[in-house]
């Protein structure tokens, strides 16, 4: 898919002569669409499950939901990665209650049938109880916590696929898996999950959240406060507080926009109010990254941040910090965020404050930024339900000739929007 | 100073504070804040014995130093701070249950409990946020001063309005 010649679907009309792009805005508020977007799409992509870090030795776990499964990401005894269903395979309940932490078995509360960390059943909750089923069942091949067919990760991150006929990971992730192998290259020796999860609930359709993450359009207008705010914090400074970057489509619908760093950033951009010892920190930092990823690509990793989203809505921005939002979608309107972030395991804890400083000026729900965002989402969705305004418009920066896949546009245009509804109206076609 | 009578102090402070917070009078709110150095800050949803971590160390929800403290106050009050503009959130603090004063030099510690609602708009109900907060008071100018207030939500989850854009 390239170029693409003008058509209208059910949810789209494309004119590229005449530069046009819109969308049905039953995309965001049916229930029967939803319905039909998680068969089509949430079941049948990759979604972003976790960290690696999160289940770095034997025994660690973590319990999950993802769209609207609960789920126990884990490492068992042999050191392999599983990820299964929370429910007991006798008569149902969740089999681990906790959020996190690590265990050799997993003990159904109800009637006792305890499985281990590779899901294989070692009891029943008695030798009476065992001695009513046949042997077979606790022996390897037998009854086992039901696995989750598709997991995979790529530069770390854990991604699950709910379809039986799931195409592999890289091959979903196209250029947006090198985008992820560039975000991990900011440390040699691997990450660690900070602890404290920012999980919050929008009244909006998962897809506003997709958009906004990645729409560079927005920030002058929505950010007014923070912009003014970053004002504050760059003055002494020799950084360009303006805003200018690039688009980047990846193919299958996932896109990023680019630009250079404003904020500082422990890699590796230094602001005066850091303070010296901070700053031979960095510039440290930057000459272990250049000299280990080559002048080109390492003063990428140093100087540029990226907010990416794994369609259908997976959100890996590499700003502040390395910062996932994974979104479960709740119904047409209302979505539950949860955002995490990883660091380098290595980090210099005086860049570690920095970097927690940083996060806390920003991003989530308390920060400077967020709560602005979070309130378009839920007055358009608004607008949405309770006007009779058919389309929304994603025609900015549109040309006759443009390509969606694998291309570049101004940071501020809507092209990284524009190839996330061409693959979404793409699977929603599928019979 | 007699232990009933700083209590009350520490009560006539406290409630002052909500009503300034409550009022959106955030300038009033911001000068019971002691001078120099300050924390506010909001832990970690979820997250056990979250008052012991520094949010140096994992991810609060927020926490402002001076610094961010006044551009947060700054950023409450302009026409751009969208979520709360141009109808802003009716807040209403309980604080109950004080607790643990202690006093160390100049300053003063405590704890209490607290329950902030929070309506916005006609379609969202009532949120009911609650919680504790550690204050540390500091003695300056022969009043009492806020240096620290670090609140502690019984949230899993920021929900009826996922934001936190009220002074809570």
């Amino acid at each position: 898919m390239s170029k693409i010649d003008k058509f209208e679907s059910r949810f789209i009309q494309y004119d590229p002569a005449g530069r046009v792009f819109r969308v049905n805005r039953d995309a965001y508020t049916s229930a029967s669409v939803f319905e039909e977007e998680k068969k089509k799409i949430l079941y049948k992509s990759w979604i972003v499950l976790g960290h690696e870090s999160e289940v770095a030795n034997k025994g660690d776990f973590v319990t999950r939901r993802v769209i609207d499964k609960e789920l126990i990401f884990n490492r068992d005894a042999q050191g392999n990665v599983n990820v299964f269903f929370n429910s007991c395979m006798h008569r149902g309940p969740a089999v681990c209650k906790e959020k996190s932490g690590n265990t050799k078995t997993f003990v159904c509360p109800y009637h006792g049938w305890a499985f281990r960390a590779n899901g294989q059943l070692v009891s029943a909750g008695s030798n009476e109880a065992d001695a009513g089923y046949p042997p077979s069942y606790f022996e390897p091949g037998g009854v086992s916590l039901m696995r989750v067919k598709n997991v995979a990760q790529r530069a770390g991150f854990y991604f699950v696929n709910f379809d039986e006929n799931a195409m592999p990971l890289d091959d979903f992730l196209q250029d947006a898996g090198k985008r992820l192998d560039r975000i991990a290259s900011q440390s040699a020796v691997g990450f660690e999950m900070i602890v404290g999860v920012h999980e919050y609930d929008i009244n909006a359709n998962y897809k506003l959240l997709c958009e906004n993450s990645y729409d560079g359009y927005h920030v002058l207008q929505t950010h007014a406060t923070y912009v003014d705010y970053m004002g504050q914090v760059l003055k002494g400074s020799d950084i360009d507080p303006g805003v200018r970057g690039v688009a980047l489509t990846f193919g299958n619908g996932h896109a990023a926009f680019e630009m250079p760093i404003r904020a500082g950033r422990p890699i590796a951009q230094w602001l005066p109010h850091w303070g010296e010892a901070a700053k031979k920190l960095i510039e440290d930092k930057r000459k272990e990254v250049i000299a280990r990823l080559g002048e080109e690509v390492g003063a990428n990793v140093c100087d540029m941040h990226s907010n990416m989203v794994v369609f259908p809505n997976s959100i890996i921005n590499d700003q502040q910090t390395i910062l996932a939002r994974t979104i479960i979608p709740l119904s047409q309107n209302r979505m539950r965020v949860r955002a995490w972030t990883v660091a380098p395991k290595d980090e210099h804890p005086k860049l570690r404050k920095i970097r927690m400083e940083n996060i806390l000026s920003f991003l989530g729900p308390g920060g400077f930024a967020t709560p602005d965002d979070v309130s378009m989402l839920e007055w358009a969705q608004t607008a949405y339900e309770s006007t009779d305004v058919k389309w929304n418009d994603f025609s900015k920066g549109i040309t006759a000739d443009e390509e969606t896949m694998r291309t570049t546009a101004n940071y501020n245009d809507e092209l990284q929007m524009r190839a996330y509804w061409l693959q979404w109206d793409k699977m929603m076609a599928a019979k | 100073m007699s232990d009933n009578n700083l209590k009350e102090q520490i009560e006539e402070l406290i409630y002052r504070e909500a009503d300034h917070a409550d009022g959106w009078e955030l300038t009033q709110w911001l000068a019971m804040w002691a001078d120099g150095e300050v924390l506010y800050e909001v832990g970690p949803l979820d997250t056990p014995n979250a008052e012991s971590m520094s949010h140096n160390d994992i991810l609060y929800l927020l926490s402002d130093n001076r610094f961010r403290l006044e551009q947060r106050v700054i950023r409450m009050g302009k026409a751009t701070a969208h979520a709360e503009y141009p109808v802003r959130s009716r807040i209403r603090h309980n604080y109950s249950h004080l607790r643990n004063i202690k006093t160390d030099g100049e300053a003063i510690t405590f704890k209490v409990n607290m329950v902030v609602t929070r309506t916005r708009r006609d379609t969202e109900g009532v949120a009911v946020i609650p919680g504790y907060v550690l204050f540390k008071l500091a003695q300056q100018g022969g009043s009492l001063k806020i240096r620290e207030k670090r609140v502690f939500l019984d949230l899993h989850v920021l929900s009826k309005p996922g934001t936190m854009s009220i002074i809570i």
